[in-house]
This record gives C-alpha cells, sequence and structure tokens, in this order.
C-alpha cells in the first residue's frame, strides 16, 4: 500500500512553496527596516523606549512560530524509519561511482560488486531502464564505490523537461547504506544528479529514470 | 568619577558595558599593533579569497557559446577549497582574534594576559593558512570541506588530480591553524578568568567572585539566576560574553576536529584509516559549524555595545541582552548534524537535537533582533557609515536567518540542501551579514588603534552601498538559484543533456554581475585603507587612555575621525577636551560626555562634507 503523503512534496510544500514563503519574509523584513529608519526620523520626545516592553510577547510568538514550524513538519521526515507502516512497491539499489550511477533491481543489490554485472542492472549510463509504474512507491538503497556523492531525483514540472524541481535526495557515502522512499505519482522522465561534489566529475554525474504507466 | 550605577548614558543598567574604569594602559600599544597586524592580514587574505570567487563564478556563468568557461573543472575544486577557506579560515580567524583581542581591555579594562602570545598567534595563524593555501596552489580540491574520503587520492575510482604529499600539506597546515587557535584561547581564556586582575570582576565587595560565579557571568547565563544571586554577580560587558562564548564553541568543538585532521594526515602518509567515513563527517562538521560563528558572535557582542552608542539609549533591561547568550553558546556547537540531514545513517537522536538546536540558535537570534530593534525604533539613532553598516548587517542576518531556518527543519531541507540555497543562506549570513558588520566595526577601531584619521568617508559611503547591493544581489540570486534546484559546486550547471538546465543562465550571469559589483566595490575601500596607513599619525594611540582618565568611558572611536585640530586627541589637553565637549551640549553626565564627543566629531564630520 502507497501512503498518500511521505515527503512535504507529496502536499506540494516543496522549493517552490520555500521560495514563496522565502519571499514573503524577505517583503517583512524590508517593510520593518523601513519603518524603523522612518522612526529614527521621528524620534520619540520622552525617549519612554516604547517597543520594549513587547519583548516577552516578541519571545512568545517566535518561540510559538519555531514549535508549530517543527511540530507540523515532523511527520515528513524523510528517513524510511519513520515510515514504518509504508511498504514499498519496489527496492532499487544504487551505487554512486566516479563519475556515474548504477541502478539495479533488487535483490542484487545487497552486493555491489555483483551488481555492476548483474543484467538487472544499468552499470555507468545515461539512461536507466526499470520500470516503475505510476504510484508506486520505491524504497532506494544507495552506496558508493569510492567517495563521498548526493543522490538527488529531480522531477520534470512540463512536458518538455525545461524545468525541473527536486523530489528528494540522500548522502551516498562508501561503507554505509543510506535510503529514502520515494513514490512515483506521475509518468514521465526523473532525472538523478549528484548533489555531492565529488571531483572534477561532479557535474557530469547524472542519469535518466523514465516512470511509466503499467498495471501493477 | 561616577560610577556605574550613577551613569544614566548607554549602559545597561548595572553593567559595565561602557567600562568606565578601563585602567588607563589597558589597551597597550603593544596590544594594538599586533591588533592592527592580525586585522590587516584578515582583509589581504578576504580580498585574495573574494578575487577567487570571481573565477567560481566565471566558470559557472561561462556559456559554450559565448566565452566559455575560464578554468577547468580539477581548478574549479581547488578554487571552491581555496575561496571557502579563504573566507572562513584566511579572513575570519584573525579579524576573530583581533576583535575579541580589543574588546577585552576596551570594555572589560582588563590588560591582555600574556600579551606577548599575540605574535605567536599571528604567525602560527599565517603559516597554518598559507600552507592551507599552498596545498591548494599545488592541486588540493575537495572543498573546503572535505569530506572523507574524498580528500584521499587513494580513494578515488576515477584518478585524482593531487598526491597525497598536497593533502599531507593542507592537513599539516590546517593542524597548526587550530595551534594558533588553542594558543589565542589561552590568553582569552586567562584574561577573562585569571584571578591575577585585582579588579572589580575578581573583587567586589559583598559580589561573588568565586570561578563560578565569574564564568555564570562571562557566558551571560546569570540572566537566568534569581536576582538575589544575580545582584551578586559582577556582569560581565556583553562584548566579553561574546568573545568568550565564541570561543569556548572552537575549543569544545577542536578536539574531534583534530583527530580528522591527524586522520587525514595519518592516512597521507601511507597508513590506514583509524576513521570510518561517518564519524569523519560529524568530526568535520562538529567543528566546522562553530567556525561560522566564530567572527560573528563578536560582532554580535559590537552590536550590543555600539548600536546602544549611536541610539543614545540604554537597553531597557540587560537580561534580555544576556538571555540569548547560553543559548548561543550551547547551539553553536549542537547545530552541526544538521549538515548530515540527508544522511540517513546518522542516529535519528542527533537528527534530533541539531533541528532543535537550529530552532533555538533561530530563537536566540531572534530575540537579540529583537532588543536591538526596540532599541533603535524612534530613538534619536545617528546614521554614521558604522551605524549603516551595522543595520545592513543586520538585515543579511535576518534574510540568512529565515533561509537557514528552513534548512535547518529536516522535511524542508529535502529540497533545498546542497543547492544554492545553502550557499544562498551563509552569503546573506557572512558576506551581508558577517563581513558587513567586520567592516563597520573597521572603519570604527581602526582610527584608535592605528593613531590615523580614515583618508575618506566618501570612500567609506561608496564602499558600504557598493558591497550591499552586490551582496545582497548575489545572495539573492544564489537564493533564486536554490529555489530551481541547482546543485551547489558544480563546475559547469548548465548540461546539454539536462534540458531543464538551460533556465540556469540568466541567474548564473545575474550571479557573476553581481559578483563583480561586490568586488569592483571594494576597490575605494583598498585604496582608502591604503592611504590611511600611509598618512601620517595624527592621534596617539596611547594618548586614548590618558584621555580616558578624564572622561572616563572608553572613547567610541568615531568614523573616520576626521576631528578638527581642536578634537585631535595629540593635541588635546584633558581640560581641552572636555571644554570642546561641553559646546557641544552634553546630553548625558559623563557617558554624555563621550557621546557629545561622538556626535560632535560627526557633526564636525558633516559639516566637512
Amino acid at each position: 500500500m502507497s501512503p498518500d503523503a511521505i515527503l512535504l512534496g507529496d502536499l506540494g510544500l516543496n522549493a517552490a512553496f520555500l521560495a514563496v514563503v522565502f519571499g514573503a519574509a524577505v517583503i517583512i523584513t524590508i517593510v520593518a527596516a523601513g519603518l524603523l529608519i522612518w522612526s529614527t526620523k521621528h524620534p520619540e520626545e520622552g525617549d519612554s523606549h516604547a517597543l520594549a516592553k513587547y519583548e516577552k510577547h516578541w519571545v512568545v510568538i517566535i518561540l510559538a512560530i519555531f514549535v508549530i514550524f517543527a511540530l507540523s513538519t515532523i511527520s515528513f521526515l524523510p528517513y524510511p524509519y519513520a515510515h514504518a507502516n509504508v511498504h514499498p512497491n519496489l527496492t532499487i539499489d544504487v551505487t554512486g561511482q566516479q563519475f556515474a550511477w548504477t541502478l539495479c533491481d533488487a535483490p542484487y543489490w545487497a552486493n555491489a560488486s555483483t551488481s555492476l554485472t548483474n543484467p538487472s542492472c544499468f552499470p555507468n549510463s545515461n539512461v536507466t531502464y526499470i520500470p516503475i509504474p505510476v504510484g508506486d512507491t520505491v524504497l532506494f538503497n544507495v552506496t558508493s564505490h569510492d567517495v563521498t556523492h548526493g543522490f538527488g531525483i529531480y522531477q520534470c514540472t512540463d512536458v518538455g523537461c525545461t524545468t525541473a524541481a527536486i523530489l528528494d535526495q540522500v548522502q551516498v557515502m562508501p561503507g554505509f547504506y543510506n535510503s529514502i522512499l520515494v513514490t512515483f505519482k506521475t509518468a514521465g522522465t526523473y532525472y538523478i544528479r549528484c548533489l555531492e561534489f565529488c571531483g572534477y566529475g561532479h557535474y557530469t554525474m547524472f542519469t535518466q529514470l523514465n516512470v511509466t504507466v503499467t498495471s501493477t | 568619577m561616577a560610577t556605574v550605577e550613577e551613569v544614566p548614558g548607554n549602559v545597561i543598567p548595572g553593567e559595565p558595558i561602557q567600562n568606565p574604569n578601563e585602567p588607563s594602559g589597558a589597551l597597550t600599544p603593544f596590544a594594538k599593533k599586533w591588533i592592527r597586524r592580525l586585522l590587516y592580514l584578515s582583509f589581504l587574505n578576504f580580498i585574495i579569497a573574494g578575487t577567487l570567487a570571481l573565477f567560481l563564478r566565471t566558470d559557472q556563468a561561462g556559456n559554450p557559446n559565448i566565452i566559455g568557461p575560464l578554468g577547468t573543472p580539477a581548478v574549479f575544486g581547488q578554487l571552491l577549497l581555496a575561496h571557502g577557506l579563504g573566507m572562513f579560515i584566511g579572513w575570519q580567524f584573525p579579524f576573530a582574534y583581533a576583535l575579541t583581542l580589543y574588546a577585552f581591555p576596551k570594555y572589560m579594562g582588563r590588560k591582555i594576559y600574556a600579551e606577548k602570545l599575540i605574535p605567536v598567534v599571528f604567525f602560527l595563524f599565517a603559516i597554518g593558512f598559507y600552507l592551507v593555501w599552498l596545498s591548494a596552489f599545488m592541486g588540493f580540491g575537495p572543498g573546503w570541506y572535505f569530506l572523507t574520503p574524498l580528500w584521499n587520492p587513494a580513494a578515488w575510482s576515477a584518478g585524482a588530480t593531487w598526491t597525497a604529499t598536497d593533502a599531507l600539506i593542507f592537513f599539516g597546515g590546517m593542524m597548526i591553524t587550530n595551534a594558533s587557535l588553542i594558543v589565542f584561547a589561552y590568553v582569552l581564556f586567562k584574561t577573562a578568568f585569571s584571578s591575577s586582575y585585582k579588579d572589580k570582576y575578581n573583587s567586589s565587595p559583598g559580589m561573588l567572585s568565586t570561578m563560578s560565579a565569574r564564568f555564570a557571568a562571562a557566558i551571560g547565563f546569570d540572566a537566568y539566576m534569581p536576582s538575589a544571586v544575580r545582584d551578586r554577580i559582577q556582569g560581565y560587558p556583553i562584548a566579553a560574553i561574546a568573545a568568550v562564548v565564541t570561543t569556548l564553541d572552537m575549543v569544545i568543538s577542536a578536539p574531534p576536529f583534530l583527530v580528522l585532521l591527524a586522520d587525514g594526515a595519518w592516512v597521507s602518509a601511507g597508513n590506514p584509516a583509524f576513521l570510518n567515513n561517518l564519524v569523519a563527517k560529524n568530526f568535520l562538521w562538529i567543528n566546522y559549524h562553530p567556525i561560522v560563528y566564530f567572527a560573528f558572535f563578536p560582532l554580535i557582542g559590537m552590536y550590543y555595545t555600539l548600536i546602544p552608542i549611536f541610539a543614545n539609549r540604554k537597553f531597557a533591561s540587560s537580561r534580555w541582552a544576556k538571555v540569548p547568550w547560553p543559548m548561543l553558546l550551547i547551539s553553536g556547537v549542537g547545530v552541526y548534524s544538521h549538515h548530515l540531514f540527508m544522511d540517513t545513517s546518522q542516529p535519528f537522536s542527533l537528527q534530533i537535537m541539531s533541528e532543535s538546536m537550529t530552532m533555538l540558535v533561530s530563537f536566540a537570534s531572534g530575540i537579540s533582533v529583537f532588543t536591538l530593534f526596540a532599541l533603535i525604533w524612534r530613538s534619536h539613532y545617528k546614521w554614521t557609515l558604522t551605524a549603516k553598516f551595522l543595520a545592513a548587517s543586520i538585515l543579511g542576518w535576518i534574510v540568512g536567518g529565515v533561509i537557514g531556518v528552513e534548512q535547518g527543519n529536516i522535511p524542508t531541507d529535502v529540497y533545498e540542501h546542497n543547492t544554492y540555497a545553502v550557499v544562498s543562506h551563509f552569503h546573506f549570513m557572512g558576506l551581508d551579514g558577517i563581513i558587513l558588520a567586520a567592516f563597520g566595526v573597521l572603519y570604527w577601531i581602526l582610527p584608535e588603534i592605528s593613531g590615523k584619521q580614515w583618508y575618506s568617508k566618501t570612500l567609506g559611503e561608496i564602499h558600504l552601498w557598493g558591497t550591499a547591493i552586490g551582496g545582497f544581489g548575489l545572495a539573492g540570486t544564489f537564493a533564486i538559484l536554490g529555489f530551481m534546484g541547482v546543485p551547489r559546486r558544480e563546475y559547469a550547471p548548465i548540461q546539454a543533456a539536462l534540458p531543464f538546465t538551460q533556465i540556469y543562465y540568466d541567474p548564473l550571469i545575474a550571479a557573476l554581475f553581481f559578483a563583480l559589483f561586490t568586488a569592483v566595490a571594494q576597490l575605494p575601500f583598498i585604496w582608502n585603507l591604503l592611504k590611511t596607513m600611509q598618512s601620517p599619525t595624527t592621534t596617539k594611540s596611547n594618548m586614548l587612555p590618558e584621555l580616558e582618565t578624564t572622561v572616563p568611558t572608553p572613547l567610541p572611536t568615531p568614523i573616520t575621525r576626521e576631528l578638527t585640530p581642536a578634537f585631535s586627541h595629540a593635541s588635546m589637553t584633558s581640560n581641552q577636551a572636555a571644554e570642546n565637549i561641553n559646546l557641544s551640549g552634553t546630553l548625558y553626565t559623563d557617558h554624555g560626555d563621550v557621546n557629545s564627543f561622538t556626535n560632535q566629531a560627526e557633526s564636525s564630520l558633516r559639516d566637512s562634507q
């Protein structure tokens, strides 16, 4: 069973939403700065330091903002162990290596050296042909053969893929397996890019992942 | 001489922020000389590191159809290291050293303990840091945060572009740099806590003088104590509290980082590693996050010191000025795991701890900003050059803090981690927050510690507006790139095989433009500084303490110090000084003298333009 929402992005609260929040905060800050400058042009006569008496109110307000922010997002931790009730439809193992990705169907992922030669794997390829039915939740287990990498999944947001947004990401570290759960809600092209500097070829480290409309 | 409590001026009631009891000569000519050298070294490194950043921008903005990238992918990695560490260590360490070594004698009235060690700090730092830059020049390029095992050529499957020797030089340099930090911390803590000082912090009738009381005062923890206890603790100036807090964070986080450096050197010498990759990553960030605060905390201390002077107002409550500091002490280190939010193998307890700590540091920042905001609100605020720099830097602090909060929350960090949103965060904080504040403080204190007037205030204004426009434009453009999902640290973000990367072009060009704008804005600063250094000494630096015995506060040095001859410290007797001060109309007694002195100087400055 696939859950409705694992990540905030499943609710539409992705980078675009965060950009709006940030933009609003910037506008409020600029307005507040303008008011502050204006206030110094109109100093109070008695120097009563009027605003200071609201310090306690302000403390309560910002404390409430941070607590509410943290608590309201806690259900969307991007860690598979935080979603024990979610059972992935598919498991894909991923190995990063300078400067390419290898994706394999499970259960071959347990032996990374085997996976590179396994027919279910797509080593160092620019396109990965693992069929992922729309709506499936996939568990990605990632590791590295050499240095640290970052595994970032980008989702095209239009037909020609002239824009794309981060769907999910996880760090890739040799000697460790990191995991993420991703639900692919729409068919189309996805891209996997390296999100951690891994050497001179870092910027060339990507592959394409196609999600298809198939019956499960 | 009035006591602190009797002074209605710019002090927290009962707090010696302006230190009317500074003993003559606490800020010695020897200390001033080395503080000056540390400042010159820091801003030299700033200019070099900033220039290197221009090549990062040209690489990324290079379009194959126009000019093409100017560098190579391997050099790009070297630039990442040289620019990043050039700013975080090359600029920041000597600046933080200088500012904290200035703050103690200035605002606490204590001569620096074992000040003969300051040159040791200087040379250890210079040798260590330039070895780091040398390693980058030789080819070492894993970026300023050198993740294990990327720095190790033996770990590469693609063939590394540097050698183990380069890595060894790097780790050696970093260890020597940290040795300078340890010597500095010894000097600073002895100055803050030594019982050898016979002053009110160690022996005031009826006051607690135990080490625990002094430590509580030195981190601002007395603000949390009941009044019966708090009233018996001699409060430390905020500038001193800031210095102690930031140095404590650096020292607490140093041991694991030194183990990491030792591991790096050990492996580079051909031995097996003794840290696994995850522990190594923890040991890196547990130190690398407090590094970010090393200069920032003392600069916040300067906000609390200088803004009351500009506002001609005291804080409504000394407690609110101190409340943030214990929080900042704890969270300064405790936030570190937010750099590992995307490592699912990191223990969950550490992740939650760091998310909470990130909220705590934001909360503490929010309190500070409001306290300062309330102080300025409807005050007779003097918009001096330094005041403008500080105001702009607080804007950078707020805006950078907001985007930082998004990255400090695990579920929202998914969409910003390792993208340009992170670069935006630390450029808002670093360039628009810390650097702008540092420039403001430099304009303020250099005349005092050099005995030279700034060559031109106009050049200072050009520097301010150019840096602010360029800096905010640059960080703002990075934010746009971040929300577009552009990964950080890519040599060529635009790839023909990735159709969605084509729209990166315009913001990358905009980033290059703002970077160049910022760079050009440093030219008037460089010229102004060079001309100032070449100018004759117009203010005998060692005359200040003498003057302060009559005007019993450390003089807040007015920007550019374009004093009329009557205000020249060297040519003015104490009585003349007092007479001239009175001519301007005394705003307050005692502290008012200083303010009127400052204000008269500012008026003189304005009249001259």
